[in-house]
């Protein structure tokens, strides 16, 4: 298991908080994650109950832990968004776990995040699996990365695009000259 | 129809993407496959719907 660390950075954090059971996780597997004082698990899977990042504050530093039921060896994995009907792969990673160790924790500093990210709010949907010889987990978490949306560039580009085409439906909606 | 059909499809697909993302941004829903395609196509239905009825500034 130590091995999950090679997976580095955010994805471990999302990938440790996705693989905890719940109603739409499969394997063996538990986890969480505490962020900002606050400690988030597998029931954090709906919109209205998301693991928030605030990805926007310099200095926050995120603890984590996760376990197996049972040693996986060999092990391959993922970690990715959902958008729309596909799953935009973020991280993947793979190792032999020699010491048959089922639980891992550490700590990730978000100050670490892509800057990218830093500049991305909202709610996403992310999946994770950890598959190899001895068990197979996969499950999704729902992740908010707290930020003004209205000062975002894909937010305020959002609200820009959605008010023209608005005013292309109206222009639609307009009788022609007969 | 009365009135603009090409650009009622162009503009409710627009607007369904673009609505689903500032959804997204604002933390209302994910970008899952109910805002990425859903919405974009009740824009669509939205703007046949407006192309056909034409209930603004109808000229005679």
């Amino acid at each position: 298991m130590r091995r999950i660390s090679i997976m580095g950075g955010l994805a471990t954090v999302l990938l440790l908080a996705a693989l905890p059971a719940s109603g739409v996780v499969t394997g063996g597997c538990d986890g969480s994650v505490t962020i900002a004082g606050v400690t988030y698990g597998p029931d954090n899977d709906t919109a209205d109950n998301p693991i928030v990042v605030p990805a926007d504050k310099a200095g926050v530093v995120a603890g984590w832990e996760g376990s197996t039921s049972t040693p996986i060896t060999d092990h391959t994995g993922s970690v990715g968004v959902e958008v729309g009907p596909v799953t935009l792969e973020i991280q993947s990673w793979g190792g032999a776990n020699a010491e048959n160790e089922t639980s891992a924790e550490g700590t990730y500093a978000l100050d670490s995040l892509p800057p990218f990210v830093k500049g991305l709010t909202g709610i996403y949907e992310v999946t994770a699996t950890h598959s190899g010889t001895g068990g197979s987990c996969a499950g999704s978490v729902m992740v908010r990365l707290d930020g003004n949306a209205a000062t975002s560039p894909v937010g305020a580009a959002s609200i820009g695009g959605t008010l023209l085409a608005a005013a292309g439906l109206l222009a639609a909606g307009r009788g022609r000259a007969v | 129809m009365s009135g603009r059909p090409v650009l009622g499809v162009v503009s409710g697909l627009f607007f369904g993407l673009f609505l689903a993302v500032m959804l997204q941004q604002f933390g209302v829903l994910p970008l899952d496959t109910l805002s990425v395609v859903g919405l974009p196509v009740v824009g669509i239905v939205l703007g046949l719907i407006l192309a056909a009825t034409a209930p603004f500034g109808r000229k005679s």
